[in-house]
């Protein structure tokens, strides 16, 4: 009885420590959504997977192209590197290939993505995309 | 009593694993004829009234003069960015595609049988900006905005163009700009303008003003002075903008050019009749008056900074 005890205990402990570690694929999908929502033109999603210190900027540059017909083209990202920042949140790097394509009366665009390392932070309750 | 034990904490971390990983996915109108050379003659741009002459509302932003009337205030921006090293004799764009130098300007650095036909003091104030008038700059494309002017995107953008002829174009691919530099940087490191003339506002968002506000501070502390001008189109279908552009211009007591006034004069305010009814592409005859209102502003700007 008592093992069965300690497994129903530490099953669920176990599962509680791995799982809320951000897996690798969590840091990737929040930059493609954070992309898709760019591109989409979705302010409400995109405000709410950016960090509150940057997204002043985020709006800036979602603003800049608010007058640009934009899609992604060919986008995959993958995880490039995992620090510790100084308030103890890791700090995901994430670059993407692929471009956000980009029209204007016409004129088509296409807005290179990979010379981007964008930082995808663990703020605990959730990832959010805090620059590049 | 050891079973109860086992059951609370199991209950409990039960219930902390389900919580604790919340999953995150993430008036009156201006009378204008045309002369038989492309050169509009507005007849009320004669005269330049004071600053003390009337007092601006953003009530009455729609009378406010066609030409730019310049304050104490814009002297004293435009004599302290002198002392700081602007170039006199250059002033640079802020637009969207109706500013495109080819379309806009461009002529008067080009076409010397155009500018000979000007009047003398028109034809002087060309001599004085020579090579303005055609430089392409990242500060002017087609669909920018106030908040393009801010951001280094903006200029990554404008290169990353697929069409060849355009990317092949050196006046295009903005290689003097740095990295992470926005185009309002970009043109003052590279430029060093005394005098901006800012012919944005078709395009807007909801942020407009504070991009604006942001946009014309950072031109001051530079020392360049920023020139206003009220569009042609009503976009946006209550005025709004031009409205924003007025409580600016007072505001930050800067000189605005109201080309709205001088478009009034034309049929539709010079505007080509849309399908849609969202009127924003000048006509033919609107582009001319629009190229030869904005040299008068320019002209009366730079008379009255060098006014003794």
């Amino acid at each position: 009885m008592k093992s069965l005890l300690v497994i129903l205990v530490c099953v669920p402990l176990v599962v509680l420590a791995v799982g809320c570690q951000p897996s690798q694929k969590a840091p990737v999908q929040t930059m493609q959504a954070f992309l898709t929502a760019f591109t989409a033109k979705d302010e409400n999603t995109l405000v709410s997977l950016t960090c509150k210190e940057w997204q002043d900027q985020a709006l800036l540059e979602y603003d800049s192209f608010g007058n640009v017909t934009t899609a992604l083209k060919d986008v995959s990202c993958k995880l490039v590197g995992q620090t510790m920042n100084s308030q103890n949140e890791t700090v995901y790097s994430v670059n993407c290939t692929g471009a956000i394509s980009a029209s204007y009366n016409g004129e088509l665009r296409a807005f290179d993505l990979s010379k981007r390392i964008y930082q995808v932070v663990d703020r605990g309750s959730s990832l959010q995309v805090c620059g590049y | 009593m050891t079973n109860r034990f086992g059951f609370i904490l199991i209950v409990i971390s039960l219930f902390v694993s389900a919580t604790a990983c919340g999953v995150t996915t993430p008036t009156s109108k201006p009378v204008l004829t045309l002369s038989p050379t492309p050169v509009p003659v507005i007849t009320e741009a004669t005269t330049t009234p004071s600053p003390q002459a009337f007092q601006r509302t953003v009530d009455d932003w729609q009378d406010w003069p066609i030409l730019p009337v310049v304050s104490e205030n814009a002297k004293a921006i435009y004599e302290r960015g002198l002392l700081l090293g602007t170039d006199p004799h250059r002033f640079v764009v802020f637009g969207d595609c109706q500013s495109v130098p080819n379309v806009f300007m461009a002529r008067y650095d080009q076409d010397t049988t155009l500018v000979s036909q000007l009047p003398a003091d028109l034809q002087e104030t060309i001599h004085q900006f020579s090579g303005s008038f055609q430089q392409s700059d990242p500060t002017v494309w087609p669909g920018s905005d106030f908040a393009s002017m801010l951001v280094s995107s903006w200029i990554e953008y404008e290169r990353s163009t697929m069409t060849e002829s355009i990317r092949n174009d050196p006046s295009y691919n903005f290689s003097y700009c740095k990295d992470n530099e926005s185009p309002l940087d970009c043109v003052l490191r590279v430029r060093n303008p005394s005098i901006v003339l800012i012919n944005l506002g078709t395009h807007y968002e909801v942020r407009n003003y504070g991009y604006l506000t942001d946009m014309l501070q950072q031109l001051i502390d530079h020392g360049v002075l920023p020139v206003l001008a009220f569009k042609a189109d009503n976009k946006e279908g209550d005025e709004h903008l031009n409205q924003e552009i007025a409580q600016a211009a007072i505001q930050f007591d800067i000189p605005v050019w109201n080309f709205y006034r001088a478009a009034s004069a034309l049929p539709n305010n010079g505007l080509k009749q849309a399908p849609d009814n969202i009127n924003i592409y000048l006509t033919d005859e609107g582009l001319e008056l629009h190229r030869y209102s904005a040299l008068q502003a320019l002209d009366s700007v730079w008379r009255q900074l060098t006014a003794k």
